[in-house]
């Protein structure tokens, strides 16, 4: 703790400072390394895709390819870095010193790093790196059907990985239970933070049932006796799926806020119907707990009507949120900065990652619609066209407070531009293919079902998306190398992080303004007029 | 024969698409409308408005997305109700065989088996407008029946037989359905095709497989 409390450079400062800004910081980082290298997979599948018949790649490493993106971006990047970005953000706008658990959460980046390591060891192995998909399905990821070292380690890295962002999770929830600023009451919380605390509570019930479920897989491979009874297949997809959808909204809320917090400050008002927000995300999350079997309509025996009841319940938080987010818009003085397009984007495109979202919670139509490329494009439109431009929303509008420096807003808008095109060119046109009947997980098609042209623009769109990440990290190095300055607070901001210096000294604040709402900031800039009711 | 109630599951599934499509178009076509003209109209506002939240306003909301969720629930389950169940005696029992990476199709009782192999897609051959009684099994890992005119799907796996009732409402060659959930290595080429044959013509070829109608 002495150490780092004296914020050492060096190595030691590298691997081992407690703060959790740093902490966070070498997560976005490892994450986004990780991001690049499943982005990558993806850009190979989407070429073997463009044209029917196999021209690059083998079935096997196609599958390969497929099951390492997958466990990629929801192992080793948007789970991840939705939760650094509570580690970053969440201590100054409760206006704590520190997380709570600091060595915890050094701990949890550790086990992150080391379990995408692992995962990604299994390329250097003989038989490749594991090909059971993301969900690692029993018998498929057994030792009879997925024989070599590659699934091994696929299995180790995503507990490892997973223990990691559990132990974030338990400190993410007691920095906001615990280290609250004085007069900073749980209905003063920011959106934010309220975000990563409902966020925090999935991560807590929902992770230890995966790290089982890899224990349980991994005895089955060694020794066998787990899955073998005639019901263990649909054991683990139970298992596995209690831990699956919860993460869906763990990749998700904390973008959510994030979006909320720009919405607000680049409409110029506090954000509207703080109260239902809240509410809304509490019935989310305890909503969250409750849908997991909606991924296994298409198995006799499943109870699917009461998982598609609780399923489609979900149009009651989803369109309060929505209507708090368009409310907030309505009235406002609006500035159409960089992170606001990626928030307005946000809105728009997971909307239609919203509302197919209803349709595959109806039974009937995901009997059509389940395994289908219908569900890559649904889950695609809330994870790319929502999470990511959250996550976009989210970098753009805290880059000046963690870096100090501005990106370039002419080089902002173009990457904006790019990632719209790129994300419905390639995602909305799976929506066809899947009703047309397209598998999922296929490295290849049959040419006379005529599904050649809509393929290849979605291959064009992967490259479009590729361009546009290619603008970012463009402006990312100028805003490094030719830095103009940040302001604290050069965007008029409602929370206490913009209250300190860009970037936060160690231990964040010298001095903490007075708490007395939700938007602290904002309440001082009113100050001396009269309190709206 | 006495005529049998359908089952067809492609009318339960236009049902549900009739309510579920236009309802989700009309929702983002709304919410997208409100975001864009509210954007547009608050650039150029100076002062933003000062209200923060309107109780009666999410009051009315919150009970018309309640409305909105169980109008979308009841026609889903009304549908749910008339997919894949018997509602008389079928007409022919087919037992479906699921393997890496191949198809088998058997027709108890009137020794029939059409088996496919890694290079052959096998077809199964049924007839129209009767109702059809499937159990299908795995013997290794997960795999799919899905056929995609019928809008129908179900899991298989080994030493757990899946049953449902199908029915085919007219003649003719379907050539999409496939195993959906992916089982390794040649997943993708785990086709199969159907032929739906008229009743006479499919007593025909029971016949000609040698096999009693």
């Amino acid at each position: 703790m002495t150490a780092a409390a004296l914020g050492r450079g060096g190595v030691i400062g590298l691997v081992g400072s407690t703060d959790h800004k740093r902490i966070a910081m070498r997560t976005a980082v490892a994450a986004g390394a990780f991001f690049a290298a499943g982005g990558l997979l993806a850009l190979l599948m989407r070429a073997e895709l463009a044209q029917p018949g196999l021209q690059i790649i083998s079935t096997g490493t196609y599958n390969a390819l497929f099951t390492m993106h997958g466990s990629t971006m929801i192992y080793l990047f948007v789970t991840p870095f939705a939760l650094a970005l509570g580690l970053y953000i969440v201590p100054l706008q409760v206006g704590a010193a520190e997380v709570a658990g600091p060595r915890w959460a050094l701990a949890g980046w550790w086990l992150y790093v080391l379990g995408g390591l692992t995962m990604y060891g299994g390329f250097l192995t003989r038989g490749g790196a594991a090909q059971a998909t993301w969900v690692g399905f029993d018998p498929l990821s057994n030792a009879v059907h997925s024989p070599g070292e590659g699934m091994d380690m696929w299995i180790l890295g995503v507990a490892l990985a997973t223990a990691g962002e559990l132990l974030w999770g338990a400190c993410l929830l007691a920095t906001v239970l615990r280290h609250r600023a004085p007069h900073m009451t749980l209905l003063r919380v920011p959106v934010f933070s309220w975000t990563v605390l409902v966020t925090s509570l999935m991560v807590l019930f929902a992770f230890p049932v995966l790290i089982a479920a890899m224990g349980l897989l991994w005895v089955e491979r060694q020794w066998g006796g787990v899955f073998g009874g005639a019901e263990g297949p649909v054991a683990y997809q139970h298992l596995f799926w209690f831990y699956g959808h919860p993460v869906v909204y763990v990749m998700f809320f904390p973008f959510v806020g994030a979006v909320a917090e720009t919405i607000a400050t680049f409409s110029g008002r506090r954000f509207f119907g703080y109260h239902a927000m809240i509410a809304s995300l509490l019935l989310f999350t305890a909503l969250s707990m409750s849908v997991w079997a909606h991924h296994m309509f298409a198995i006799d025996g499943v109870t699917v009507k009461y998982f598609s009841l609780t399923s489609i319940a979900l149009v009651l938080p989803a369109g309060i949120e929505y209507l708090d987010m368009v409310g907030t818009l309505w009235g406002g003085a609006i500035r159409l900065t960089t992170a606001m397009l990626f928030a307005l984007g946000f809105l728009v495109q997971f909307l239609v990652g919203g509302l197919s979202g209803i349709w595959v919670g109806s039974s009937v139509l995901d009997y059509h619609a389940n395994n289908s490329y219908f569900v890559v494009a649904h889950f695609h439109y809330t994870l790319f066209g929502g999470s990511f431009f959250g996550l976009l929303a989210a970098v753009y509008m805290w880059w000046p407070k963690v870096t100090g420096t501005l990106l370039r807003e002419g080089l902002g808008r173009l990457h904006f531009a790019l990632s719209v095109l790129g994300a419905n060119l390639t995602f909305f046109p799976m929506f066809f293919l899947g009703r047309d009947g397209m598998t999922r997980r296929v490295a290849d098609y049959p040419e006379s079902a005529g599904w050649g042209t809509l393929n290849l623009l979605e291959s064009l769109g992967a490259l479009c998306i590729a361009l546009s990440l290619l603008v970012f990290a463009l402006n990312v190095a100028v805003s490094l190398w030719r830095r103009r300055p940040a302001t604290d607070d050069p965007w008029g901001g409602h929370t206490l992080e913009w209250a300190t210096t860009s970037p936060p000294p160690r231990h964040n604040f010298t001095r903490l303004p007075p708490v007395r709402s939700y938007a602290p900031l904002d309440d001082l800039r009113h100050a001396g007029r009269e309190q709206p009711a | 024969m006495i005529a049998i109630v359908a089952a067809d599951t492609r009318d339960a599934y236009g049902d549900v698409e009739g309510v579920f499509l236009p309802v989700g178009v009309a929702v983002f076509v709304l919410v997208a409308a409100a975001i864009v003209s509210t954007v547009w109209r608050g650039r150029r506002r100076a002062a933003p408005r000062e209200r923060h939240d309107n109780r009666p306003l999410e009051a009315a909301a919150a009970v018309l997305l309640v409305v909105i969720a169980g109008v979308l629930v009841a026609v889903s389950f009304s549908a749910e109700d008339r997919v894949g169940e018997a509602r008389g005696k079928p007409a022919l029992h087919v037992r479906v065989v699921a393997a890496k990476w191949r198809w088998r199709f058997e027709y108890p009782g009137r020794g029939i088996a059409i088996q496919g192999t890694e290079d052959r897609v096998p077809t199964l051959v049924v007839p129209a407008g009767a109702d059809i009684e499937v159990e299908g099994v795995s013997i290794d890992v997960v795999h799919a029946f899905w056929i995609p005119e019928l809008r129908f799907q179900r899991e298989l796996f080994a030493r757990r037989p899946t049953r449902f009732t199908l029915r085919f409402e007219r003649p003719g060659h379907l050539s999409s359905p496939r195993c959906s959930f992916y089982c390794g290595l040649r997943h993708q080429d785990m086709r199969f095709g159907v032929e739906v044959l008229a009743p006479q013509e499919f007593r025909a070829w029971l016949r000609s497989r040698g096999a009693g109608a």
